[in-house]
């Protein structure tokens, strides 16, 4: 070792080693200062064009939110829901005949539900219209049949709903959001 | 002193081997300042390894000197100046003169001559006696390897050449008297040639014992030089001892300016009296001493690495500096970073993911919507059977029983339908009469009407 040391060679190189080494670690560091500089100049674009566009982008904001129903759990909005939806038939003279929802994946956003309701037909385009204003609630499926032989005033009704949910842990949502506790 | 001096000394004589080691100048044994040690022990490696680490420090380059008669001096033929053809050549001529020691090739010194009568050359000098070699060995395994091995005719040649400037043109005879012995060293300009040991008795036949060997000695060098002797210097003069010799000479002896005998050197060491004196110099020039290839390699890159480290070494510490900076730079950047986005409630990206969504949403077909055109289109007599709307496929199942008196009563009635279809969902390939099927025999037939069964499958856009 202390042969090694004595070596002057040993040195040189490990001088120059270590002088390389440097070189190319603040050759690194200068990149990573200009990416934070550039991304800091984004950032400082972005906030500017926020403050300038701050009354559309809290529409966009709050739009958006209603495309979500914000519940403490996720089965607590399915819950929700399927109250919402029981009381929006009733209310549109509908009769329920079945309501089932999807399982509740964990970390899920979306909850499928199946409904099927019967009742006349001039209740059924309302019941679909007061679906429409809840954007949370989206039909993928919608199938009305009348039965020509139980007389034209009477529908059977079967949709399949995609509800998007965002759950909140316990936490006060934006008050543009709606809010499962209130459907209850 | 020679250890304050940062510069060790070794001396080796045919039986002892003497490390200076700087004590006290005014022991009474005679040996200040030097201790010995037997040449065959040393060689042998049965020597105490404690002696070796008290002598000075470890770093310091060492001077070692040898017997003259160790080291062989030569002149060869050659023309050329340049030290990349000299060097082979030397140890072409080596490798030749010297078959049994292959080592001599790592060991000579050499000079380029113009001689008089021999024309131009160089002048080599050489380890020739193995016990020299085999002690490099010894020393280097001891990690005491000298940087110079030099002997007293070499040190004496370095001296007068420094302090008298016309003994490089001289034929000259330095005779080196010591109380015991007296030592003749002759030079031709400048070179050393031979040398001589007298032990001298204590008696008044003293000066008659050197002066036998002298002119013994001056024959000999008549004949090697062919040229006579032009000075005669005498270092260590005795009360009127210079006078009785150029009297009984016959020719001048003269004492060199600036050169006196020494004083407090063993007596095996006595040729080595005045020449390592604390105010010696200790670093012969490399005209005047041997260095090995290896050695001579690594003074040769010194500058090269010390020039290597003191560039790289500038390097790394503006890096190390530039770094601190840029990591600071970077702290701080990412401290306004951080700042900012605690600032921002959502970032743009996410706003646009959020139009993305929306605009997904609003595209979406709305399925009462649809309904509620679809049920608009139908013409008088005609009423829905089945409707199912495929929202994410974009696509629309119509099952409806059209009422019509005649042909051209359905025909028409269909004709209004498909019209109106296209108008209110305005699809995606418009529907035609093609794109409707009926079935006759579902059809009911009734009192002057009857029904058609129709199917339409509409693509959405």
């Amino acid at each position: 070792m202390t042969a090694l040391l004595m070596n002057r060679w040993v040195w040189v190189a490990g001088l120059w080693t270590g002088a390389l080494f440097l070189f190319f670690w603040n050759h690194h560091a200068i990149d990573r200062v200009l990416a934070i500089q550039a991304q800091n100049h984004g950032l400082r674009s972005e906030l500017t064009f926020q403050q300038q566009a701050a009354p559309k982008l809290e529409r966009i904001q709050n739009e958006h939110s209603k495309l979500f129903l914000t519940a403490d759990s996720i089965q607590l909005g399915v819950l929700a829901v399927e109250g919402l939806l029981g009381e929006l038939a009733s209310r549109s003279g509908l009769n329920v005949g079945q309501l089932t929802s999807a399982p509740v994946q964990k970390g899920a956003e979306a909850v499928g539900l199946a409904l099927s309701l019967s009742g006349p037909l001039e209740g059924m385009l309302p019941f679909m219209a007061a679906l429409t204003a809840h954007r949370y609630l989206q039909p993928k499926q919608v199938v009305v049949k009348l039965d020509p032989k139980t007389g034209e005033g009477l529908c059977e009704l079967s949709v399949l709903l995609r509800c998007r949910l965002q759950a909140s842990g316990g936490k006060e949502s934006p008050p543009t959001a709606p809010k499962a506790r209130a459907a209850l | 002193m020679l250890v304050k001096n940062k510069k060790r000394a070794l001396a080796a004589t045919e039986k002892h081997l003497f490390f200076a080691d700087g004590g006290d100048p005014g022991r009474l044994d005679g040996n200040a300042g030097w201790v010995s040690l037997p040449l065959a022990q040393f060689l042998s490696e049965e020597c105490d390894p404690t002696m070796m680490t008290a002598f000075g420090e470890p770093r310091a380059p060492l001077l070692l000197v040898i017997p003259d008669h160790w080291v062989k001096h030569d002149f060869f033929l050659f023309k050329s100046q340049k030290e990349s053809l000299i060097r082979p050549f030397i140890e072409r001529k080596l490798k030749t003169a010297h078959p049994g020691l292959p080592s001599a090739q790592d060991f000579f010194s050499y000079g380029c001559r113009q001689k008089t009568l021999e024309g131009p050359g160089v002048r080599v000098f050489h380890l020739s006696e193995p016990t020299a070699f085999e002690l490099y060995a010894a020393l280097s395994r001891k990690h005491l390897t000298p940087r110079w091995i030099t002997t007293p005719a070499l040190l004496w040649e370095e001296r007068f050449n420094r302090q008298v400037p016309e003994f490089e043109g001289q034929a000259a005879l330095v005779i080196h008297l010591q109380r015991h012995e007296g030592f003749l060293y002759f030079y031709h300009q400048g070179d050393f040639l031979f040398s001589r040991e007298v032990t001298l008795p204590q008696s008044s036949e003293r000066i008659d014992a050197l002066l036998f060997e002298i002119n013994q000695s001056i024959y000999l060098f008549s004949q090697k030089a062919k040229s006579d002797l032009q000075a005669v210097y005498l270092i260590g003069d005795e009360a009127g001892f210079r006078e009785r010799l150029s009297d009984l000479l016959g020719r001048p002896v003269q004492t060199a300016p600036g050169i006196s005998a020494g004083k407090g050197v063993p007596r095996e060491l006595s040729a080595l009296d005045g020449l390592l004196d604390p105010d010696a110099v200790l670093t012969p020039a490399e005209a005047h001493c041997i260095t090995h290839r290896r050695i001579q390699q690594q003074v040769k890159w010194r500058p090269v690495q010390w020039a290597g480290m003191l560039v790289a070494g500038t390097l790394l510490a503006g890096f190390a500096f530039e770094h601190q900076w840029l990591e600071e730079r970077v702290a701080e950047e990412m401290l306004v970073r951080n700042r900012m986005r605690q600032q921002q409630a959502m970032s743009l990206a996410d706003y646009d993911a959020a139009v993305v969504e929306l605009t997904d949403d609003l595209s979406r077909p709305s399925p009462a919507h649809l309904i509620f055109n679809v049920v608009a289109s139908l013409p008088e007599g005609a009423s829905v059977l089945e409707l199912k709307v495929d929202a994410e496929a974009a696509h629309l199942d119509l099952a409806a029983i059209v009422r019509a008196e005649s042909i051209e009563r359905f025909r028409q009635q269909l004709r209004i339908l498909i019209d109106n279809l296209n108008r209110r969902l305005r699809p995606e390939n418009p529907i035609t009469m093609e794109d409707v099927v009926f079935s006759m025999q579902e059809a009911k037939r009734q009192v002057a009407r009857t029904d058609y069964k129709i199917t339409c499958k509409i693509r959405l856009t």
